[in-house]
């Protein structure tokens, strides 16, 4: 029997959507600020007015719903998937005001592509966006990536049980530290501390790369946010292609490994455990995925011989490599040569990098390597079981900043969430075919998509059908919240019409 | 110590396989290649990118609208130049950009440049960079700083929304106590 939610559990949600839109509405202070200094009066309206709309929407929500309940796991689950349609959807309004988006739906596209951390984009004259547009595509990523939970626990909830469901919801499932608030904090101290830093280095590199110092330091920080949170945006409509500069580069591609290893790897070494780097399970998966398939990269592009020399191959393989592997979704070639220059087997290397992610309780997305670590030696122990005497007991470990033992329910788990997203994947795969693009090009957009990673192969743009825009954000959302969340809420909705 | 060392080998290898092939492939970078002898061809972007392997080492005129920045490298300069279709990079000598005053950004349209020169889709020498080897730039229409007019309609709904805030922000602090 379903049991049909009660108006008490609807105001519980409300309630908490109404925290996080007003939590989503102090960050559009920041562009509008960015705007009032570059002089960008019309950008500054397009903020005000949103800011303006959410904080009148988040206040009608916690005035209606007004609850001193704690949320339940079902409410946490809910609450987390309406709220990151309710940010995609306001996150929307200042880029469709701008005019620079063909319609709300492409805006719409763009901001969860931002939230979701993908970084796929269908903006129109990128070049002559203003700066406070820029930022708070980048801003986007950045509150996406630090998850917007993060935002409500941090600022605007007690530390209780409750604030532990709403985090669980948003598919981390780490606590770093006892209270799950100071945890929320930490992360943002964390991530503030990363942004300072790589903000600095991204800026002088492209200060030393020939951009005036003030504009280096915005492409700093825009870069940063989208590297660190493993997004792919860039100021300019040729990513990071735009700056040829090999320093750029180079210090993207460590600040998309910092974002993509996770956040308790993070906290352990600063902590002062820096040998849990080499011992931890998921980051030696991590570089044995990466080896493998910068082979599999290297033997598909010699075939076409497009890269001549070792520095050619390291920066546009190994680099479009890792930005696959970290969720990233940097590009240093224009989309189509992917297509035109890229062998098939060089394609299959990114597409099952991007499959695969990074860590968990990381800014990536896609499967994730703790469960590509678990798959692996669970394979090993059923080969070890079958070659031991059948009285043998084999107990199997695996070393995640501590020792543990592998149980059937890690199992079980691992191989149930990497079948989910090898299924999300080829069904995006097939959305692309019925809409008439060729299967490997498909697969790759799609995998793209629902691994919130960002590379293009070209068929993301303002041109493509408006059911292919909604299915790759639906795959950007549901890929995100790792589908859990997701289904509570059809669960819900199911139950909000048929349940007694 | 010893996995450092593996993944180092490992990398030297990988891309010792990468580079066994530079010194057969450099015929499209060579400047004296029949291909960079004939005569220039006038594309868009989206035909240039479309087709890198056929046009890489000829010579191609592309006009568009200098954006972003110019940045100087000793006596060159990269240069990104957009057309109604996509972006492409120039590389150029200093002097040759000169003439250059308006950049596209949100406060400028840029100035619209012809570029004739050599693409490479690919260049080795330069880490395998796609872009154009300007060999000649013409200034087309000089550019100038837009204007952008406050909508009256924005104006209205940010004062009726500026308004609507106020009256919740009033009735939420209001009714907060009654109801705990």
């Amino acid at each position: 029997m379903i049991l049909r939610p009660q108006l008490k559990d609807l105001k519980v949600v409300g309630f908490y959507l109404g925290k996080m839109i007003l939590g989503l509405s102090l960050f559009m202070i920041i562009p509008m600020i960015v705007s009032l200094i570059a002089r960008e009066l019309n950008p500054l309206l397009d903020f005000l007015i949103s800011f303006l709309f959410c904080v009148s929407a988040g206040l009608l929500l916690h005035i209606a719903c007004y609850t001193t309940k704690d949320p339940q796991w079902s409410h946490g689950m809910v609450v987390i998937s309406l709220a990151w349609l309710l940010a995609a959807l306001l996150g929307a309004v200042p880029l469709f005001l701008s005019g620079h988006w063909n319609s709300f739906l492409d805006a719409f596209f763009d901001a969860m592509s931002g939230l979701s951390t993908t970084g796929l984009t269908l903006v129109q004259d990128q070049s002559h966006l203003s700066y406070g547009h820029q930022l708070w595509r980048h801003l986007l990523a950045f509150i996406g990536g630090q998850g917007i939970v993060i935002v409500i626990l941090a600022f605007f909830v007690r530390g209780g049980s409750g604030a532990f469901r709403l985090y669980i919801g948003e598919a981390r499932d780490e606590r770093l530290l006892p209270n799950i608030r100071r945890t929320a904090q930490f992360i943002w101290v964390v991530s503030l501390v990363y942004l300072v830093l790589g903000t600095l280095v991204l800026g002088l590199a492209a200060f030393g790369g020939g951009i005036s110092f003030w504009k280096a330091m915005f492409h700093g920080v825009c870069i940063f946010m989208a590297a660190f949170d493993t997004a792919g945006f860039a100021p300019h409509s040729q990513n990071i292609m735009y700056y040829h500069n090999p320093a750029f580069e180079l210090t993207t591609l460590v600040i998309m490994i910092l974002g993509a290893i996770n956040f308790k790897l993070h906290y352990t070494v600063w902590s002062g455990q820096r040998w849990e780097i080499w011992r931890n399970i998921e980051t030696r998966s991590f570089v044995a995925v990466i080896l493998a398939l910068f082979a599999l990269v290297v033997l598909g592009l010699n075939q076409t011989k497009v890269y001549d020399g070792a520095v050619s191959m390291f920066r546009k393989g190994f680099y479009h490599l890792l930005s696959a592997q970290t969720g990233t979704g940097f590009q240093v070639i224009y989309s189509d040569q992917f297509v035109s220059e890229w062998t098939s087997l060089s394609m299959a290397g990114l597409i099952l990098a991007m499959s695969l992610g990074g860590c968990v309780c990381s800014t990536a997305g896609a499967i994730k390597m703790l469960r590509i670590g678990i798959i692996a030696k669970t394979f090993m122990a059923d080969v070890r079981r079958y070659i031991s005497p059948p009285s043998a007991v084999l107990i199997e470990k695996l070393h995640h900043i501590k020792q543990l033992i592998l149980t059937e329910a890690q199992m079980r788990s691992a191989c149930l969430m990497t079948i989910a997203y090898v299924f999300v994947y080829l069904l995006g795969a097939v959305a692309g075919m019925l809409c008439g693009y060729p299967f490997m090009e498909s697969l790759f957009e799609s995998t793209s998509a629902a691994g919130n990673v960002g590379l293009s192969c070209g068929i993301t743009s303002p041109t493509m059908p408006a059911a292919l825009k909604i299915t790759y954000i639906v795959l950007m959302w549901a890929g995100r919240l790792e589908f859990m969340s997701i289904f509570v809420l059809i669960g819900s909705a199911v139950a909000l019409m048929k349940g007694r | 110590m010893r996995r450092t060392l593996g993944l180092v080998i490992f990398m030297a290898v990988v891309l010792s396989i990468a580079g066994r092939s530079f010194a057969e492939k450099q015929k499209s970078a060579d400047p004296l290649s029949p291909k960079s002898t004939q005569r220039p061809v006038t594309l868009t972007s989206q035909e240039i990118i479309r087709k890198t392997k056929y046009w890489d080492g000829r010579r191609v005129i592309f006009k568009g609208e200098a954006i972003g920045d110019l940045m100087p490298r000793g006596d060159y300069v990269w240069l990104n130049v957009q057309d109604d279709f996509g972006t492409i990079a120039i590389w150029a000598p200093q002097k040759m950009v000169q003439m250059v005053e308006y950049i596209g950004d949100y406060k400028n349209r840029g100035d619209t440049l012809e570029i004739e020169g050599q693409f490479f889709r690919a260049d080795p020498k330069k880490g395998g960079e796609s872009y154009v080897l300007a060999q000649r730039i013409k200034l087309i229409d000089r550019g100038y700083p837009t204007t952008h007019t406050l909508s009256p309609l924005k104006i209205e709904v940010t004062v009726l929304l500026l308004m609507a805030a106020v009256v919740l922000g009033f009735l939420r602090f209001r009714i907060k106590p009654k109801t705990e």
